[in-house]
């Protein structure tokens, strides 16, 4: 089976949809010129709403539009889907902004396959859900009760995040049948239907998350509060935000301790570089001119998820060596310059398997 | 591999079959006609029995009679136990008109039946005992294929190779079809007999169910009338061994454990009788033997050993090693199925003379077709679970990792010192290497200078040309220092910087799949409690080498200033103190922790683990019997030799030789006895003690919590998987499948119709219950366990419902009727037999709720007790239990629990002097204390003996007579059954069927008694499932039901049923039940059944398998439940009055 990624257009002229891309200066142009009647101002108005462009609110149509092209792809062969990422818009509301960075897969399988694969796919996403977690069992999953479906919708599946304050929906699969996609085409069966042996319109499985809801579960999953003594038994909270090794912005952070600045800084300025060629995001921690306690840099990082943090010293340029602290175990360990780059990029990369 | 020993053409029957064969057809005119107004009858004791029309019916006007004597005793006897005169509600009479019934009386009713159920097997059998078998002629593997269906007129021996051996282009598919599998009445492709008709047939094997679940026929819906016996079964009822018996077998015969603590004491306790001139109690050894064919073999037959080698080339060869071999190979085989047939042989006639009763053979082949019909959601069940097995196992592995990684923080300042859990882990770092600088340390130098250095603060503007493009300044710097890499060692470090607990969790870098963090991590590590902060009660956790998991108990101080000073770690003894104080003062908010109500797992009841349990302890500790009075000397010294003792805890120690400044260390109580070691506080016999806080997680947070829980859910999926998995499933093509479902509206093209064989061993053990390892040990549904909703997979096919029933409380009604026939042959006399029939949980007055408040345990607690008790186990048990179910109950206080409740229960021991000793009596002039049967008490007798030794100068008299039990509501029970163990051929009293040759006192003496009176009970509870199978098989077939046996798990049967016919089916197994327990209160010699037990409470009528029609079975692998997730509706239960239905 094949996934396509696709683009369809943030708006359209089509004139369909509910939210509309107009240029308010137009509209008050309309409504300032004195010699226009109430009713023409109407009329006006109308006719501006009518042919601004919408925008859209989901990839679904736009999905159901490529589908014949993507049929051809794959040779009239089932199952197969399309795939797409990027803002959608919706009416702002004091909770949410108007616009939502949305993901969508649209899954076109034959109809009695279609509720296995809503099965499949719910199991699939929530355990890639899961797998960036910290605590996996805050991420949950479970059917849409009968009165709640969209229909035409005939089941629907929810991935929920257990928030402080409850849970909330991530991510939502929905079994929608056919009649959407007739629907797209005009009711043409014979355009839409492929090779499964019984010339069937294909059901449609859709599957739509909110990567905005979904960065905030994983910062409010990641971040760890420890109560924590010091020698002098006075507590301290310890906040780590212990992102999974694949999403935190920055693998590491350069520092420079104790020896000549020029020279240390120069060395920064390589390793730097070297990692940015491997794609690994690196903190140029040695940048920062407003000198921090080693203490406070760590505090700084953890809460950042900087996963490691390294500290290079007049010793470095003696030896080579260099200190390298982890986030989750705060030990530092020692490491040669010239095998940091190739145990972050196998950290992170290996970090993604467990 | 199957050892085939087939008779064709089953004809005429030879010559006399059995005892007596009457006339099949002979019957009484029943009487049903209920003329008086009122049907409903009591007996003496207010209990409802029968109404009059069932009652007439079967048995057959004949009335129960009532001595004065006996009534006035057991309302005596009611009365002392405060059961006498409570209120009991009526029945509804139940009017019903049974079906024409056979013989004078419903024991030959059954008697006729089950002759003509079993009677063509029969003569087959006896043909097979006659026949000689032709001998084995060699032949190359081409001309033996697909030669096996001719019919033949005399015996014939074939062998039957899959095309997979001989065919080399065959290939494997995974799923495995009827084509597939041995044809035994079919033609190749077809699923249809040849005529048309299919044939009874008899099969014969040494665990015949596994060849059973190599044919072809077998999966089929309906048809096949072959039926089968198990020469390991035959042997098992003959000369079976328990097993514990099993060995001490090996130990004599084979060299084999002899080791083991049980057995050394067995034969200590044994021994010396073997030595003396007469048999002794080891005689059993020569008169059975372990399962295998070869064991077997040697028993029956004798001879020259069985040779079994060229099996291995079956279990560890390649194909093409079976076929290099074949001719050995088939030699082998032929010679296993010439051993199977001398030994069915042998045992035949033995089998016959020892389980008389024709009903026990015609159960026993029923119970040798058991099937099991699934659907596609067969897979899609196995899949679940392993998913969310898998799932639950990476998010318990990433808990215990951050965890690992959390803990690592305690290095910083050596914080670790003050950890009440982790203070003794290995700490140390280790320095990192690094060859001394060369020369070439000044050359780096100097390259280094000799780059211009920019200054960073200020906009320089863009780069020089010459970096545009080329390398930078930094980056030359960067390449220069890495040149010092060659002064590392070649051999890297692995973690220097990490503790040394932490580096042996995670992976070397060198490691070709290498993945970071602590990722070595098990639940199993020593490590892993620790990490966790787990307490017992409070303290935490400790493992030592020689006593495994305990606990520390703050407070000690004999031994505080002993090893301040020395290099090993100190025990942070303050820290743990405030541990304590802590759970205190969290514990004075909460409620105190009450006795749990949840079961350990292997005591979930019903099952044989109860059974199990009691033999396990029986056979491990001496019990005298007086009131089970245990040897305790060897644990007490324990505690007599500590100086040091703990003021306020009371637990398993102190265990003073680990030294500990400032704690005492206590074991965690063992399930098997407090001398034994916990290895891990995460096996399943703590389950219970996390559910209830006992032992829980105080460090580490939600992820240790969360691991806890994790290893919960997952306990059951990784005992069982494997088992479950390899489960052989065939599929059946829609032409394979009776029309009724490949027709019925609700058939699905897609969807997969199959079955599979549960491989049961119909007399698998001592009491001839039979064994399977995955279907009669699985457990119900339950919420918190993947992969539970095991049993629900079992699904019927479009058109079919299962329906089924479990026998209510039925080993306690068996004791219970064994009893009152003993005591005063009324039903509810004794005041066990009373509770069992008309006791009430909402007025206390039920077996159960008794021993609860007598002991101030919970109900579901109180079970194990008396299901325990009466499997014979004795007070050992039960203080062992009370002490397992409360660890904070001590030794003492246990023990007079236990004492009270068998007091109670099963009374005290009283004697009957023997001749002898009422001869001494007499002869001395002895004023003696007798209760009214005679009987004297154990001070009463020491006194008589003591007494008659200073008299005489003889030292040794033998004045017991017999031993009873006096005084308690089951005494006259256990009387009873131990008058059946004791008795010179223990037989059950119903079917008659004689305990294994390996038991009798003969061959034991007065060895195995737990076992021997268990057996009375289970062995019983045989004979009723096999009455019920009987009836079930005539009333299917003269009432025209469509359907089949299923499975039955010990007291519950399932039939696969037509759905027309369900509710038929259920009156029919509402009948089975009637007539059933009649057969027992029949051989009883009471002519009369109470109503209360008469009918099965609820027959359910399903589409699944499970403990109630309602349940739907959630699990973490099933969450949405079975009629979401598999679309199936609740059932329906009915009683008796809910089968408004004719026949």
């Amino acid at each position: 089976a094949h996934v396509f990624g696709i683009n369809s257009p943030s708006s359209s002229s089509s004139g369909l949809g509910h939210i509309k891309k107009v240029e308010t200066k137009m509209l008050r142009q309309i409504m300032d010129s004195q010699d226009l009647s109430g009713e023409q101002i109407i009329k006006q108005v109308k006719s501006l709403l009518q042919t601004s462009p919408s925008l859209r609110t989901n990839f679904f149509q736009g999905a159901l539009e490529q589908f014949v092209p993507s049929l051809e792809l794959v040779s009239r062969k089932l199952p197969f889907g399309l795939a797409e990422t990027g803002m959608c818009f919706k009416v702002p509301s004091c909770d949410w902004p108007g616009a939502v960075t949305q993901t969508s897969l649209v899954w076109f399988c034959s109809p009695r396959t279609s509720s296995h694969w809503l099965d499949f796919w719910a199991r699939q996403r929530l355990k890639w859900w899961k797998k960036f977690a910290l605590s996996p069992s805050d991420f949950s999953c479970s059917d849409v009760s009968e009165q709640d479906l969209d229909l035409p919708a005939s089941r629907g599946v929810q991935i929920f995040y257990n928030f402080p304050w409850g849970p909330e929906p991530l991510e939502t699969l929905w079994s929608r049948g056919d009649t959407e996609l007739l629907q797209a085409h005009n009711g043409v069966r014979s355009k839409l239907q492929c090779r499964d042996g019984r010339k069937s319109v294909p059901h449609v499985v859709t599957l739509t998350a909110n990567m905005d809801q979904g960065v905030m579960a994983f910062l409010f999953n990641s971040l760890q509060c420890q109560q924590k003594e010091d020698s002098k038994r006075k507590v301290h909270q310890r906040k780590v935000l212990k992102l999974h090794p694949a999403l935190t912005p920055f693998k590491v952070a350069l520092e420079i301790g104790k020896g000549s600045t020029t020279e240390l800084r120069q060395v920064c300025e390589g390793l730097l570089q070297e990692l940015f060629d491997s794609k690994i995001s690196t903190w140029p921690g040695y940048l920062e001119t407003i000198p921090k306690s080693q203490e406070q840099l760590n505090a700084r990082y953890d809460e950042m998820g900087v996963l490691f943090t390294t500290v290079i010293n007049e010793n470095t340029l003696e030896n080579g060596l260099l200190q390298v602290r982890s986030r989750d175990t705060t030990i530092k360990e020692t490491m040669h310059i010239s095998e940091i780059k190739s145990f972050l990029s196998r950290y992170v990369s290996a970090a993604q398997h467990i | 591999m199957l050892h085939v020993l087939r008779r064709s053409h089953l004809t005429s029957p030879v010559c006399v079959i059995w005892l007596r064969l009457r006339s099949l057809y002979s019957t009484q005119s029943p009487s049903l006609q209920g003329e008086e107004p009122t049907q409903t009858r009591m007996n003496p004791l207010n209990i409802q029995m029968l109404s009059k029309n069932l009652h007439a019916q079967i048995f057959r006007g004949v009335e129960p009679e009532y001595k004065q004597e006996h009534v006035d005793r057991s309302i005596q006897h009611l009365q002392k136990h405060h059961l006498w005169d409570k209120d009991a509600s009526l029945l509804p009479d139940v009017e019903l008109k049974l079906p024409q019934m056979y013989g004078d009386n419903v024991d030959e009713h059954f008697g006729i039946l089950a002759q003509k159920q079993s009677l063509p097997y029969l003569e087959g059998a006896i043909r097979l005992q006659q026949a000689e078998l032709p001998l084995f002629q060699k032949s190359g593997p081409g001309q033996l294929a697909g030669h096996v269906m001719n019919q033949m007129e005399k015996a014939e021996r074939y062998s039957w190779c899959s095309k997979r051996l001989v065919e080399e282009r065959y290939s494997w598919s995974n799923q495995l079809t009827l084509a597939d599998l041995i044809p035994l009445e079919t033609s190749i492709n077809s699923s249809r007999p040849p005529g048309g008709q299919w044939k009874e047939r008899l099969l014969v094997g040494h665990n015949v169910s596994f060849d059973r679940s190599y044919i072809k026929e077998q999966y089929l819906l309906k048809g096949s009338k072959v039926r089968f016996m198990d020469t390991m079964s035959l042997h098992m009822a003959i000369s079976g061994l328990t097993g514990f018996q099993r060995t001490l077998w090996m130990a004599n015969k084979l060299g084999k454990r002899r080791g083991l603590q049980e057995v050394k004491q067995h034969i200590k306790k044994t021994g010396h009788k073997r030595d003396g001139p007469a048999i002794g109690s080891w005689d059993w050894v020569n008169i059975s033997s372990i399962n295998n064919l070869a064991d077997v073999h040697a028993l029956y037959v004798g001879g020259p050993a069985l040779e079994k080698e060229a099996r291995d080339i079956f279990v560890k060869g390649s194909m093409s090693d079976v076929r290099s071999n074949f001719q050995e190979l088939m030699q082998y085989c032929a010679l296993d199925v010439k051993a199977t047939q001398q030994v069915f042989v042998e045992q035949l006639p033995l089998f016959m003379e020892r389980c008389p009763h024709p009903v026990t053979l015609a159960g026993m082949l029923e119970m040798g077709v058991s099937y099991l019909p699934v659907n596609q959601n067969w897979g899609r069940y196995l899949e679940d679970s392993q998913e969310t097995y898998e799932e639950l196992q990476r998010e318990m592995k990433k808990s215990l990792m951050t965890l690992a990684d959390d803990a690592c923080q305690l290095l910083q300042d050596g914080r670790y010192k003050e950890d009440p859990w982790l203070w003794d882990l290995e700490w140390d770092v280790q320095e990192f290497k690094q060859k001394k600088a060369t020369t070439k340390k000044k050359q780096v130098k100097n390259v280094t200078e000799a780059t211009p250095l920019l200054n960073w603060d200020d906009d320089e503007g863009p780069p020089p040309e010459e970096e545009e493009d080329g390398v930078s300044h930094s980056r030359q710097a960067l390449e220069t220092l890495k040149g010092t890499v060659d002064r590392l060692p070649k051999r890297r470090q692995h973690l220097p910087g990490h503790p040394g607990w932490y580096r042996k969790l995670c992976e070397k870098m060198s490691a070709s799949v290498w993945s970071p963090g602590a990722s070595l991590i098990s639940l199993q590590m020593r490590v892993t409690p620790k990490l966790m902060g787990l307490t017992w009660d409070g303290f935490p956790l400790h493992y030592t080498e020689k006593h495994g998991w305990g606990y520390l108990v703050p407070g000690r101080k004999d031994n505080l200033t002993s090893s301040e000073d020395s290099t090993e770690s100190i025990c942070p003894h303050r820290a743990i103190e405030r541990v304590y104080s802590e759970y205190l003062e969290r514990n004075k908010k909460e409620s105190p922790i009450l006795e749990s109500d949840s079961l350990s797992e292997d005591l979930i009841l019903t099952d044989t683990s109860v059974w199990a349990k009691v033999e396990e302890i029986s056979s491990r500790e001496q019990m005298t019997e007086e009131n089970g009075k245990l040897n305790r000397k060897q644990q007490d010294l324990h505690n007599v030799l500590e100086e040091s003792q703990c003021h306020y805890h009371t637990g398993n120690g102190p265990y003073n030789d680990v030294d500990i400044p400032g704690c005492w260390f206590f074991k965690l109580p063992h399930k098997d006895g407090n001398h034994n070691n916990v290895g891990s506080p995460f096996s399943k016999d703590f389950l219970p003690k996390m559910e209830d806080g006992t032992l829980r997680a105080e460090s580490g947070g939600a992820s240790a919590t969360r691991a806890l829980e994790i290893n919960k859910m997952m306990s059951f999926w990784r005992n069982a998987h494997k088992r479950i998995s390899s489960q052989m499933v065939v599929w059946l093509r829609k032409g394979e499948l009776p029309r009724s479902v490949s027709r019925h509206k609700d058939f699905d093209d897609e969807g997969l119709y199959g079955a599979i064989l549960p491989q049961v061993i119909t007399a698998g053990t001592v009491t001839r219950r039979a064994v399977e390892p995955t279907w009669l040990t699985a457990s119900n549904a339950r919420r918190d366990r993947v992969g539970s909703e095991l049993k629900a997979m079992v699904q019927v096919p479009p058109g079919y419902h299962l329906v089924g029933a479990d026998v209510d409380s039925q080993e306690l009604w068996i004791a219970a009727v064994l009893g009152e026939a003993h005591f005063a042959g009324i039903h509810g006399s004794t005041a066990f037999g009373w509770m069992t029939l008309q006791g009430k949980k909402s007025q206390g007055t039920d077996l159960h709720s008794r021993t609860a408040d007598t002991v101030g345990i919970s109900r579901e607690h109180a079970k194990v007790f008396n299901y325990g008790r009466i499997y014979g186990a004795g007070q050992p048990f039960a203080e062992r239990l009370l002490m397992q179910f409360n660890h904070r109950l001590g030794q003492t206080e246990a023990a007079s629990k236990a004492r009270q409740m068998y007091a109670l229960t099963k009374g005290i021991r009283r004697y009957q002097l023997s001749e002898e000793g009422e001869w001494l009596v007499k002869e001395l002039d002895m004023e003696v204390e007798r209760e009214e049967d005679g009987s004297v008490s154990l001070p009463e007798l020491r006194r008589i003996t003591r007494v008659a030794s200073q008299m005489s100068r003889r030292k040794k008299w033998d004045i017991v007579g017999s031993r009873i039990w006096f005084g308690g509501t089951e005494s006259d029970m256990f009387n009873k059954l131990e008058s059946i163990a004791h008795s010179p051929l223990p037989a059950t009293p119903v079917l008659g069927c004689r305990i294994s040759r390996a038991l009798e006192p003969r061959a034991v003496k007065d060895e195995f008694i737990t076992s021997r009176v268990n057996w009375v009970v289970q062995s019983s509870a045989v004979d009723y499932l096999h009455l019920m199978l009987v009836a079930m098989k005539w009333l299917f077939e003269e009432h025209d039901i469509d359907g089949r046996f299923c499975i039955s798990i010990h007291d519950e049967v399932r039939y696969l049923v037509r759905s027309e016919d369900r509710y038929r089916a259920a009156l029919a197994l509402q009948i089975t039940n009637l007539l059933t327990r009649s057969v027992f209160a029949h051989a009883l010699g009471m002519q009369d059944l109470p109503q209360s037990v008469a009918f099965f409470s609820a027959v359910d009528i399903d589409q699944c398998l499970r403990k109630e029609v309602t349940m739907d079975c959630v699990t973490p692998s099933n969450p949405t439940g079975l009629e979401r997730r598999y679309n199936l509706p609740q059932g329906e239960a009915l009683d008796i009055y809910d089968c408004d239905i004719q026949l």
